[in-house]
């Protein structure tokens, strides 16, 4: 486990922003961190990387327990926040060696270390020009750069492809899962759930300060799915079918669109082998009979649908100054 | 040695913008220019009366470190009060957090910067000031004496500076906060030393405690002092303040300048504690 946050509480004042947290990347993972606005995802990224101190509840971190020793602690991690973070007035590398240098990284094992990374991000070309001559694009390859300056094995990056045109967020995504491939352990806050589903490994769903739903992408994937109703498609005979199907008892409802009867039907893989069996046995003509594919979004939907959207209105950690 | 990465940064940033510069040439075009109008009127005062007014050359001297000092009070605040709050706004703050770099490391960086950037405008001013060297009256050590001083004030000021800047979101806010801060302490803590005088029936010591804090009164009295103006303090004291505290004002210049820097000390230990994430104390935990 290279990251795990316990029962983590943070208030703003009175409000609430994380209730109770819990999540666990295991090492290597591509960890999707998602929620609705204002469900805490942005302070839960601060407390992981350190920039601030949960109220109640511990953060381990490969091992080593935040505030105890955060410069060996800070070596693991790399962060990108959801702005770029940038220095106009500096060069690309001007920008790259300042940060080596914040993790003691000096001279030429910095230099060495500078232009591999440039280069593995396509920016080589821009060691010499100042940061506010790059595009958007370009700043958020930087910023991953930047990340990357001291080899962390943790990447935790707030809203990584936010802005970013579509042939550029592809590019970013490959170099994502390339990382990842290469045994960083990934961690991505972002509202595209597609992006998300496409990309990670694992997922995390929070909501209103605590964690909805986690686990292997995969698994999520098959239980949405499990929820979702049987589709059958009937060349004809359709009162026939709704005539067996109500014999049925692992039917519980069904709803007619057209020649596709939608089946709400709780059971197992085994048992929807048997119904198809049984309705092909009746001589009813299935033209097709499949479960409605689950998507990130309508599980998303599903559990962070609510009346009362809360959002975080103002946040005051400094003094009122 | 390592090289504090911030204050790296800080130099090499400075070193190609076009403001520092131009502040240096703007200070020096002013001091220059009281220096000489000031050394021209002595001059045509001279040809008219026929008259050696030597002493007039020192009044110009106070007059052009006196500037010099004012001029200081305006600008290091202007430095340091962004220090923080610039990271801030530029969303680069946190960044640095995340970084190996520790809080004090990050307000020393900024202030060693900023300090040297007053070392050198300090420096390139030392011509204007040497123009009393050419008649007497001031020798070369009293003047890297008040260059020492001025060292120390104005990290007195930056200090102020950074506190505001590591408390405030906006730099705007902490230039705003930071001024009139230093505004209390060179008229403010003046108006309250004589409001205490006159309360009191005369003046207490508290009255004159205050003024220790006073970088105006300090400075003015170091400079008075190397006019042979030895006894203004002590006989405004004795003049404002019925009792005379003769320890207090023997060594006014160290008490002062050691209360100021103590002050400073705190303000920067003040703000390293601002910028540092640190847990929330419960308090109900205090009272378990």
């Amino acid at each position: 486990m290279i990251l795990s946050m316990r029962n983590i509480k943070k208030f703003y004042g009175k409000f609430c922003a994380l209730d109770g947290l819990n999540l666990e990347i295991e090492e290597g993972a591509l960890y999707g961190f998602v929620g609705p606005n204002g469900a805490g995802k942005t302070t839960a990224i601060k407390i992981m990387t350190g920039i601030m101190y949960p109220d109640e509840g511990s953060v381990i971190i490969d091992g080593m327990e935040t505030g105890t020793d955060n410069r060996r602690l800070k070596k693991k991690i790399g962060y990108v926040p959801d702005s770029f973070g940038v220095y106009n007035n500096l060069t690309v590398s001007e920008y790259m060696s300042f940060f080596a240098s914040c993790y003691g990284i000096d001279g030429l094992r910095a230099e060495k270390r500078i232009t591999r990374l440039l280069q593995y991000m396509g920016i080589e070309d821009k060691a010499d020009f100042y940061i506010e001559a790059l595009s958007r694009g370009m700043k958020q390859k930087l910023s991953l750069a930047r990340a990357l300056i001291h080899d962390p094995k943790l990447l935790i990056m707030d809203e990584p492809t936010l802005g970013l045109d579509p042939r550029t967020r592809f590019e970013y995504k490959q170099k994502l899962s390339e990382l990842s491939e290469l045994g960083k352990t990934i961690l991505i806050s972002s509202h595209i759930l597609t992006e998300i589903s496409e990309m990670c490994t694992d997922i995390g769903i929070i909501d209103q300060g605590s964690m909805v739903m986690s686990g292997r992408l995969t698994d999520v994937m098959k239980m949405v799915t499990s929820q979702n109703p049987i589709i059958v498609t009937l060349s004809s005979k359709i009162t026939q079918a709704i005539k067996l199907l109500k014999e049925e008892k692992n039917v519980k409802s069904m709803s007619i669109k057209g020649n596709d009867l939608l089946i709400n039907f709780e059971g197992s893989r085994k048992n929807e082998a048997e119904l198809l069996a049984k309705m092909i046995d009746a001589g009813l003509p299935v033209v097709s009979f499949s479960r409605e594919k689950g998507s990130l979004e309508s599980i998303f939907i599903q559990l962070t649908g609510h009346d009362e959207e809360r959002t975080v209105l103002s946040y005051e950690n400094q003094s009122d100054l | 040695m390592k090289i504090n990465p911030i204050f790296k940064r800080e130099i090499m940033v400075s070193s190609r913008s076009k403001s520092l510069p131009a502040l240096i040439c703007g200070v020096n075009i002013l001091l220059f220019a009281v220096t000489l109008i000031g050394a021209s009127g002595v001059v045509t005062a001279m040809e008219v009366s026929a008259e050696s007014d030597y002493s007039s050359f020192l009044r110009i001297y106070g007059l052009v470190v006196l500037l010099e000092f004012l001029l200081l009070l305006f600008i290091t605040p202007s430095l340091t009060a962004g220090a923080i709050s610039s990271e801030r706004e530029r969303e680069t703050f946190d960044l640095m957090l995340t970084t190996q770099m520790k809080p004090s490391e990050i307000v020393s960086g900024k202030l060693m910067s900023n300090l040297s950037f007053i070392i050198v405008l300090e420096i390139s001013c030392i011509p204007a000031v040497l123009v009393a060297l050419i008649y007497g009256g001031v020798t070369v050590r009293e003047i890297a004496e008040l260059l020492v001083i001025y060292t120390l004030e104005a990290f007195v000021f930056m200090s102020a500076g950074m506190f505001f800047s590591s408390v405030s979101k906006s730099t705007a806010r902490a230039s705003a906060f930071t001024y009139g801060f230093l505004v209390f302490l060179c008229f403010g803590t003046a108006v309250i030393s004589m409001l205490l005088a006159v309360i009191s029936g005369g003046g207490n010591v508290f009255s004159l405690v205050i003024l220790l804090i006073n970088p105006l009164i300090n400075v003015a009295n170091i400079v008075a002092g190397q006019m042979g103006e030895t006894a203004m303090l002590s006989e405004a004291a004795s003049r404002v303040f019925a009792g005379y505290h003769s320890g207090l004002i023997g060594f006014w210049s160290i008490i002062s300048t050691l209360s100021q820097l103590t002050m400073a000390v705190i303000m920067i230990i003040a703000s390293v504690i601002n910028i540092s994430p640190r847990r929330k104390i419960r308090k109900e935990l205090d009272f378990e």
